[in-house]
């Protein structure tokens, strides 16, 4: 599946490094400097990268926790988030990934120990708070997970820190090291869905909805606190039953009692990330439909995406109370 | 942007190197050029540009230059010999790094093809030809030069390089006989051949625009005076209607103002949803 690894000189001899490309044993190597050398030049094209990605091995030097920007959270303060992989194994044809990055390539930080010293460290500045580091915001946390191994890093990092809480947000059913771990009571397996329809028409390579559902099941039978992500939500013809039926099926098999929250979010852009994939995508009817411009971001037009919300809200809440109910504004 | 066929534009160093190439495709010297040698057909461009990476990188922005439509879809390709410490006289490599030697600037090349698998490797340029073969690495005089280029006007994924091997340690340069050349490289044409027309592929996959009437389009932009960024407003909306199949009549040609007609498509567009 990957066929060509590029190899920062630093960590090449690294164990993760020689464990990852022992997975890829025909893969092309190539040896870089910097990960950046390959990821960051203008020069590229996401969308014919993406049919055929490379995985280029790098080590993180500073900034492995980063707060999160305003408005994205479940209750928590203070929110952080972290990214050992930049880039995603799915093709969700909205994700912003497309616009923030010029290369399609999957980076993977293989010095997962320094993630981890940052984490404890913010948790022991904070022992009277109880921080929220949320993983999955530049990747998806699990579906790489067999590759790297990094989710069953931080598992470890987490029961060490019990004032600390780990979101893994994913939309993929690679739940083994999860299965295969006590569970802890400060991580939450936070999973987005968007209906079926929508997603088969829109997230290329993501599970089905049946099988995420399936996964979730299993992890609440172990004793794991899972969530529910909405996000983005986005009106199309005849929502409504897809909508419906969604909560209906995610609701009715989920055990309500230990779902620790749900979030719905609208569709919101930055600008330069919009323009950038729209002109990599012309044809996609996403990017051409009215969008507004609110506070920098590119946003379905307000006053078409209202009357969803609140059908969508007033679904949910016939499944969970309001205090589990969060927003994810822009 | 349209209905364009996607183009090849070599560059290539030597006429020996170049002459199989002219051959293989039926190129015609275009004699109107000075600067560089051009040999041409309906779709390829090959440029001869000289030894040496300063006139591989000139030759390329001549070339581009050179194209009908600055908006075409083109790949290049820079093709020729190299040295490599032990890889067999004759063999091809795609390049899948090049470093300049005088600066150490890195270039890589992005390889989206997987059906037509041609071996790939790391490529030197150097200054002056090499006999000491010091790294695990195909030694040339252009490449780098090229890509420093080329970038400027494609993205990394549609320029390419390929060199098959004329010297190495066994046989090094000194010993290398130059008649060989046209053989070497029209050995190697068809499996070059056949990758690029994997990325010709994909390049029209990736490079969908063509959703309009384009006269129709024409027709309303010259019936109405705008300013500047109302003639971009109006044409993004144009063409998001399109990608939404919606079909404009002739009553687009008849409002009162250009504002009048913006207001209209905008309120068009407004009241479509997604259909999945
Ligand atoms: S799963 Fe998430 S990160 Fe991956 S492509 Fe989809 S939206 Fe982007």
């Amino acid at each position: 599946m990957v066929a060509t690894i590029y190899i920062e000189g630093q960590i090449a001899d690294h164990p993760r490094t020689e464990d990852i490309i022992r997975r890829f044993p025909k893969a092309e190597r190539i040896m870089c400097e910097r990960y950046s050398q390959v990821f960051n030049p203008k020069a590229q094209n996401f969308r014919a990268q993406k049919q055929n990605p490379a995985l280029i091995l790098a080590k993180k030097h500073k900034g492995f926790v980063l707060p999160t920007p305003p408005g994205y959270g479940v209750g928590g303060q203070p929110n952080y988030y972290f990214s050992h992989m930049l880039n995603c194994i799915y093709d969700c044809r909205y994700c912003f990934l497309q616009g923030m990055y010029s290369s399609a390539h999957y980076v993977v930080f293989v010095n997962y120990e320094d993630f981890a010293s940052e984490i404890i460290e913010y948790a022991e500045q904070q022992k009277d708070e109880s921080p929220w580091f949320f993983s999955g915001y530049d990747c998806d946390s699990l579906a790489f997970e067999p590759v790297t191994g990094f989710i069953n890093h931080m598992l470890n990092v987490f029961s060490e820190i019990p004032n600390a809480h780990l979101e893994i947000r994913t939309k993929s059913t690679q739940i083994r090291c999860l299965l295969n771990s006590k569970p802890l009571s400060n991580v939450v397996v936070a999973f987005s869905f968007t209906p079926d329809d929508f997603s088969r028409r829109l997230e290329f390579g993501v599970p089905a909805v049946d099988k995420r559902i399936m996964a979730m099941q299993q992890l609440q039978q172990q004793g794991w606190s899972v969530g529910l992500r909405f996000d983005p939500m986005i009106s199309y013809h005849n929502y409504q039953h897809s909508y419906r039926a969604l909560f209906e099926k995610i609701f009715s098999r989920l055990d309500s009692e230990t779902i620790h929250s749900v979030s719905m979010g609208g569709f919101r852009m930055p600008k330069n990330f919009f323009k950038k994939i729209k002109k990599l995508y012309p044809e996609e009817p996403l990017y051409n439909l009215a969008m507004e411009d609110i506070q920098g971001m590119r946003c379905l037009s307000v006053s078409a995406e209202q009357d969803m919300f609140e059908f969508c809200k007033k679904q949910i809440l016939s499944w969970i109370p309001e205090t589990k109910l969060y927003y994810c504004d822009i | 942007m349209g209905g364009h066929k996607v183009k090849r534009h070599f560059v290539i160093a030597h006429s020996l190197e170049a002459k199989p190439v002219i051959k293989h495709y039926g190129l015609v010297k275009n004699s109107s050029h000075r600067a560089f040698e051009v040999f041409e057909n309906d779709q390829i461009k090959l440029i001869i540009s000289g030894q040496g990476k300063v006139n591989c990188a000139a030759a390329t922005a001549y070339c581009y230059y050179l194209s009908d439509s600055l908006d075409e879809q083109v790949l290049w390709v820079n093709l020729g010999v190299a040295g490599h410490p032990h890889y067999p006289i004759g063999s091809l490599w795609r390049v899948n790094k090049t470093i300049d030697s005088s600066t150490s600037k890195a270039i890589f090349p992005v390889n989206v093809i997987r059906t037509v698998s041609i071996s790939a490797a790391p490529a030197i340029t150097v200054d002056k030809a090499e006999r000491d073969y010091a790294q695990d690495s195909l030694y040339d005089m252009e490449v780098s030069g090229f890509f420093q280029a080329a970038s400027r006007f494609t993205s990394l994924e549609y320029a390419s390089s390929f060199k098959i091997v004329s010297d190495n340690k066994d046989q090094t340069v000194d010993n290398f006989d130059s008649a060989a050349v046209p053989t070497m490289i029209e050995a190697q044409l068809a499996t070059i051949d056949d990758y690029l027309l994997e990325l010709e592929n994909n390049i029209i996959n990736n490079f969908k625009f063509n959703f309009q009437d384009i006269e129709f389009k024409e027709l309303i932009l010259n019936s109405y005076q705008f300013t500047q960024s109302q003639r971009i407003q109006c044409e993004t909306l144009l063409n998001s209607l399109a990608v939404h199949q919606i079909n404009l009549d002739k009553t687009a040609l008849h409002h009162t103002s250009a504002k009048q007609l913006l207001d209209s498509l905008s309120d068009r567009l407004s009241q479509i949803k997604l259909t999945v």
